[in-house]
């Protein structure tokens, strides 16, 4: 079916390509050829060219990991939220995860964890059964939404940074995203019900989740929130 | 008193084919409007700027829908113009009445109608192919498809055959009086300021929303179908009212 998709639209273009050159010389045989039939024919020949290309150098975000069709926003990110409250990371679905690090041989029984975030910053956490000496870190996000279709990927994680025992939460540098999207014509959308004018949009904040050590203290810095996930 | 009898379709037939050649130039100004409508839609044919947090985006849409609106105008002129005095004389040189002559022209302008929706929707992905290699900007596509493709065309077929009517009545009514020329203007914007300035929705407006909002495809098509009938049949019969040459 999706060999049958991507061949398709390339058979109809050859179709329309061989019908095309037949016009031509039909035409030929009954008329000489003028200035505006060479014309008609480059031109046409480009946009037949030009749509043999496009599927080439359209990024579709439905092909992409992490850039896929949300169906249900609302939804989406309620399972996310709820997920990770209980701590079941494995009910996640993948694109939501941003970032994965691990600090291991931490022997200090304190750590302390700070933000540059000054509106505060979401931090979840969960007690290992173990003292393995090792604090794994997991950032996730829902962070963009457009139109329905996920671009989290195109932020730039939380960058965490592990200074003697200080744990900090670094946001990344403004970020300024130029998306360039094309869009179905009028005479489509009117019957699709899309909108040019009015996109949908939503974006959350990054939640940080650490699995620490048992016997590991935590010490909350300025506008850090820390969350205990009991399981 | 002629002894051949010549048979309607075979007249229109004739006819279409010599209109076809003797206005294939009006093939070449609708490449010009299209290219210059490209060259309009370069920046997008609209743009969103939006942020949050530490970050802002800035979306730019790219779609044929200028390409689309330069089309029905140049559909709406070149109905127009077929209707002038000059490409009327060109009917005498066949034997020939006002019905085939009008049947004709509703031939040729329906056949432009199929070239300048099939080459407008097509120029869109010549916008996408321009903007990505000029802009050097990665292209997200949102919808894409065959089936969204054939159901454009398809529906560009209707809107610029739907405007060629209009147009060809407006001809029409030209030819019978000059008057016209002044008349339609005013009337049209008319009704536009005198809606505005009692505070009501334009007629205009609502006439176009009829159209235009119209979610059901199957509806969409009857109501085009309905209009373009009634204009062109009122333009026939019009012409047939005509003195011959005149």
């Amino acid at each position: 079916m999706t060999v049958m998709t991507a061949i398709l639209p390339l058979v109809i273009l050859i179709l329309i390509f061989g019908v095309f050159i037949f016009m031509v010389r039909l035409a030929g045989k009954f008329a000489t050829p003028k200035v505006t039939h060479w014309l008609l024919f480059l031109y046409i020949s480009v946009l037949l060219l030009g749509t043999v290309f496009v599927p080439f150098i359209i990024d579709d975000p439905m092909s992409q990991k992490g850039m896929g069709k949300v169906v249900d926003t609302d939804r989406e990110f309620s399972d996310l939220y709820s997920n990770l409250n209980k701590g079941e990371l494995d009910q996640i679905d993948a694109k939501y995860l941003m970032k994965e690090s691990s600090f291991s041989n931490y022997q200090n029984q304190t750590i302390r964890v700070e933000s540059s975030n000054n509106d505060g910053s979401q931090i979840l956490i969960e007690r290992k059964a173990v003292n393995d000496d090792t604090i794994e870190a997991f950032i996730f996000g829902n962070g963009l939404i457009i139109d329905g279709y996920d671009f989290s990927r195109k932020l730039k994680p939380y960058h965490l940074e592990l200074m003697d025992n200080t744990l900090t939460i670094n946001l990344p540098h403004q970020q300024d995203i130029n998306l360039l999207i094309a869009k179905a014509d009028f005479p489509i959308r009117q019957f699709t019900g899309e909108s040019i004018i009015n996109p949908s949009f939503s974006t959350g904040d990054q939640v940080v989740y650490l699995r620490i050590p048992n016997n590991l203290e935590l010490i909350a810095g300025d506008h850090v929130f820390l969350e205990f996930i009991e399981k | 008193m002629s002894l051949t009898s010549i048979n309607l379709w075979e007249t229109v037939k004739k006819q279409y084919f010599f209109k076809l050649k003797a206005n294939i130039d009006a093939f070449s100004s609708l490449i010009g409007i299209q290219l210059l409508a490209l060259l309009f839609s370069f920046g997008g044919v609209g743009s969103v700027g939006m942020g949050g947090g530490n970050f802002s985006i800035n979306i730019k849409y790219y779609s044929a829908d200028l390409v689309i609106g330069f089309t029905l105008l140049w559909a709406f002129v070149t109905a127009i113009t077929i209707t002038t005095k000059p490409y009327r004389n060109h009917d005498f040189t066949f034997v020939t009445n006002r019905l085939s002559s009008s049947l004709s022209n509703i031939l040729f302008l329906l056949t432009a109608s199929i070239v300048g929706s099939i080459t407008a929707i097509l120029a869109g992905n010549l916008l996408k192919i321009l903007a990505h290699i000029l802009l050097d900007g990665q292209i997200y596509s949102i919808n894409t498809g065959i089936q969204e493709l054939v159901m454009g065309v398809c529906v560009t077929i209707f809107y610029v055959f739907f405007v060629t009517s209009i147009g060809y009545f407006i001809g029409t009514l030209v030819q019978i009086s000059k008057l016209f020329i002044i008349l339609i203007p005013v009337l049209f914007f008319g009704t536009l300021f005198l809606d505005a300035s009692m505070q009501k929705e334009p007629f205009l407006v609502n006439v176009f929303t009829f159209y235009t909002m119209e979610s059901a495809l199957s509806l969409f098509i009857i109501k085009v179908i309905v209009t373009v009938a009634v204009f062109f049949t009122a333009a026939i019969s019009i012409l047939n009212r005509m003195e011959v040459r005149r």
